[in-house]
Order: structure tokens, then sequence, then C-alpha cells
């Protein structure tokens, strides 16, 4: 890791540790005191940032400054114990969050991931590991219907079930003009925004027991979108209806269905093309925190969703908005 | 701007600056790479926006530094303005639209309500952020445009940009220590 953000740099002190992915605290760090209340404009940086630009689907770990996943920061307290959870885009951003979140509360975790984001998913095996839990890499493009199968598939032999299907991985291009959406662009974004999800949760279901749950990402595009993110936010506003459907369908077989809606989050997606030059310089800047929020910020969601506590919870929206006002 | 005098009237200032006329990029015509399409769109919506958050200065604050760095913008990004247009029609292309986009709609609507020392922080720290971000698309065109015309223009707008940046952090320094 070459870019340290402040906030690690202030966390890893606290901790009195010196590196950064070699100090994570697991399920055993719980009795550790909690850090003093901060405030959330101050707590991860913000804009002006750097202008930059990677190839699709981008790296988390070439991004300046780095995204917090709560690498240093995430302690769990067993709550997701002997749970089996599959996270699509689990190499980085909220599905990485989510990953390490998992993990720290005692689930094995099996993470799915383009092959160009090895090096992120790599980071991601690890943290796993060293939280004392299993790690199951499943790379590949969820474009293919027979592919999405398999991948289910894959993860109930590796890991012995599925309790928690997290449907995560997206497409997003940020593109000003309809006039300049391709064919292949708009297909590509629907295959892996709102049919993977369907052909993943078709393949899962016969594999989950009463008490397992569907979490789809969704986002305050769902609700108001950006002019530019045209094919994009239509298809969070569909995660966040098929939320809503299934939520209706599976109550009968004891399964629960619920959606997280970001704001603006510090991840590979909008350095690869989701966001224009011009608005990852300012990213954030227009939410009433003055900063976009960095996908730890939205770990403890992933959890409460996943959780038997938030057994009454299914059919709902739970937002990381930064007051912008959705979901 | 100043070429199109239904944006002089203060009722359209405000219809502006209340984010009622905010257009995504021009689709009329297809003139030109997607590339130097959204260049010129997005320097016209950020010359657009100087202008209009400069108004809102002249409005609302009493601080000499921050009016007449106000004043400059105007001057300055109606000029800027101007060799877009220009420039655009020298090439070819569509003419730029004035309006806004969607994140600059909610600075403005952010100013609307402040006065005194509050305004003068807001300006700006906006300021200062709507710089830098026009600067990453100027300099992004004039390293890899496509169109020798606009990558001039974008030589030029850089220049000029850099310049607001240098001189609106020291002010705003002094802003936020009051």
């Amino acid at each position: 890791m070459t870019e340290t953000t402040r906030r690690q740099m202030l966390t890893a002190a606290t901790l009195g540790t010196a590196a950064v992915l070699g100090a994570t605290p697991g399920i055993a760090a719980e009795a550790q005191p909690k850090p003093a209340k901060q405030n959330p404009r101050d707590k991860y940086p913000k804009p002006p940032f750097e202008p930059q630009r990677q190839p699709w689907p981008g790296l988390a770990s070439q991004m300046k400054p780095r995204p917090d996943h709560g690498e240093t920061s995430y302690i769990g307290s067993g709550r997701l114990r002997g749970r089996k959870a599959l996270i699509t885009g689990g190499d980085s951003g909220m599905g990485r969050a989510a990953a390490i979140a998992f993990a720290r509360e005692g689930a094995d975790v099996a993470i799915n991931y383009l092959p160009a984001e090895e090096a992120d998913a790599r980071e991601v095996v690890d943290l796993i590991h060293r939280a004392g839990q299993k790690a199951v890499p499943l790379t590949g493009d969820l474009r293919s219907a027979p592919f999405c199968r398999q991948l289910v598939d894959r993860a109930v032999s590796a890991l012995g079930g599925l309790d928690i299907l997290v449907c995560n991985a997206a497409r997003q291009q940020s593109i000003a003009s309809i006039l300049d959406v391709t064919d292949e662009e708009f297909d590509q974004t629907m295959k892996t925004n709102i049919y993977a999800p369907f052909w993943m949760i078709k393949a899962a279901v016969p594999h989950m027991e009463p008490g397992s749950v569907i979490i789809g990402t969704t986002s305050e595009q769902a609700y108001d979108p950006s002019p530019d993110l045209y094919a994009y936010a239509q298809t969070k506003a569909a995660t966040m209806n098929y939320v809503k459907s299934l939520a209706k369908q599976l109550g009968a077989k004891g399964i629960r269905v619920n959606g997280v809606a970001p704001g603006p989050i510090w991840t590979p997606l909008q350095v690869s093309g989701g966001a224009s030059q011009g608005k990852l310089v300012t990213f954030g800047a227009t939410t009433p925190l003055g900063r976009p929020g960095q996908p730890v910020e939205l770990a403890g969601i992933y959890v409460r969703l996943a959780e038997d506590d938030g057994s009454f919870t299914t059919g709902n929206i739970y937002g990381a908005g930064g007051g912008q006002g959705q979901p | 701007m100043s070429k199109d005098p239904a944006l002089r009237t203060p009722a359209r200032l405000l219809a502006l600056a209340l984010g009622v006329c905010v257009l995504s990029p021009a689709i009329a015509q297809e003139t030109g790479s997607r590339q130097t399409r959204d260049f010129v769109q997005s320097l016209a919506q950020s010359d657009t926006f100087e202008i209009l958050a400069a108004q809102s200065a002249l409005a609302q604050s009493s601080d000499r530094d921050v009016r007449g760095f106000a004043q400059m913008m105007i001057t300055d990004h109606t000029a800027m303005d101007r060799l877009l247009s220009d420039s655009a029609a020298k090439a070819g292309l569509a003419p730029p639209v004035k309006a806004i986009g969607a994140d600059q709609a909610l600075l403005l609507n952010g100013l609307g309500g402040l006065t005194g020392p509050e305004f003068d922080k807001t300006y700006l720290q906006q300021q200062a952020l709507a710089h830098r971000s026009a600067l990453a698309e100027a300099q992004t065109y004039a390293a890899s445009g496509d169109n020798a015309v606009m990558r001039s223009v974008a030589k030029t707008a850089a220049q000029a940009i850099s310049a607001h940046v240098a001189m609106v952090e020291p002010v705003l320094g002094k802003a936020a220590a009051r």
C-alpha cells in the first residue's frame, strides 16, 4: 500500500500498529475501546481530489487517496458467526467493505470479481483469512447466464451452503448524451446490473433456508438520477424495485430481501468512467457533509441487513446518502 | 453570455440560480466527437456557473476582496465564454447551450440563503472547488483533445482558470480565519 490516508494513519497510530494492511483487528479485538466521537465532515478525505483516470473496471489500490473499506477500522463481534456469504463485486468498493465486515463478524465469504480486478481481490482474500474465515475467490464476468448459475453452484459447494447473497457488482459510465450511449454500453449495463441479479437469485433461492437473506446494492440514483447516468440510474431503480417485489414473494420462504442505497461513495467505479474528470475533482462536494462517503461507512448496513437481529426488516432500503435526501 | 439578452434580466438569472433551467448538454446537433462536445458543454456550463455565482456575490457580499474577485470572474468568464462560442462556430460545432449542470445548481442553491461572512466563506470554498474541477477538464482536453481549435481554447482557459485558483485560495484563507 503506497497511499495511506490521514484517517488510516490516525487509526494505525491509535491502535499502536505500524503496518496498515498487517493490522487487522478481528473478532478478538471486541474489547478495544471505541474511538472518540468524530465530526462526520472531517472523518474522511474531502474534495478537491487529484484528477485521475483508470481503464474500466479500475482498482481501489491505484486510487488517490485509497478508499477506506474498513481494513484497519472494522471490528466484528460475532454477529454473523457460521454464516456463508457470496458477494459480487467483492474485490473493491462497498462489496469489499461488506466482505471484510462479514468475515470479521464470523462469516465465510465467497467473492466474485472480474479477472482485471485480481490484484484487489487478492487483498480481500488475505483480509478474510486474517479474520480467521474461509475465503473463496470466484473470478468471472456476470454478463452470462451460465456463468451466474455456475457461480452460485461453486459458492454453495465451496462454502457448504449459502445464507447471504449480496448482488453488488455494477457497471456505471458517465455519458452526457443519450445519443452517445451505444447499444453495447446499454447492454453491458443492463446485463451486469439487472440480468445478473436475476440469474443469481434464481439459482440461489433453492439453496437458501429460512433465515437467509438477499441484499441488493441500489443507489440514490434510483430516486434522483443524474443526467449523465441515464443507463446506470434506471438499473438502480430496477434494483430498488426488485427488492420490494421479491421481499413480498420470498417472505413465505422466510428469506428476507433488502437494498442498500449509497450516495456518492469513493470507489473505483468513479475513476474508471463513472464520473467525468471535473466531477471527480469535486466528488461529494455537493453533499451537506461536504465530502464523498467511504465504503466502510456502509459496512455496518450490510451487516445489519444480513444478521438475525434485523429479522423484521425486509423489502426495505437502507441508505448512506450524506444528506442529499435519498432514499 | 452577454450576447444573449434573455439571460441578462434578473428574473431569468433568478430562475437559473434556482436551478429551474438545468439542462444536460446539447443533443440537437451531433457535430464533433463526443469528447469535444462534452468539453465544449462543460466549459460553457462552468462559465455560466461562474457568472451566476459572481452575480450572487455582488448582490449578497459587502466584502471588498470577495466583490473584487466576483467582478473579475464576470469579466474573465464572459470573455472566455465569447471565445468558446466563437471558436465552436469556427470549428463547425453546435453552439454551446448556456446552462448550468445539476451539481452546479445545488451549489448555487446553497448560496441563496446566506449573508455576510457565511456567504463569503461558502462562495469562496465553492469557487476553489469549481475552478479546480474546470481546470481538470480544460487540462485534460488541452493534452488529449481531438480538435485543434478547441485544444487552443482549452489551453487559454486552463491558464485563466489556474490564475483564478491561485487568486481564490489566499482570499479563502483570509475569510476562513475571520
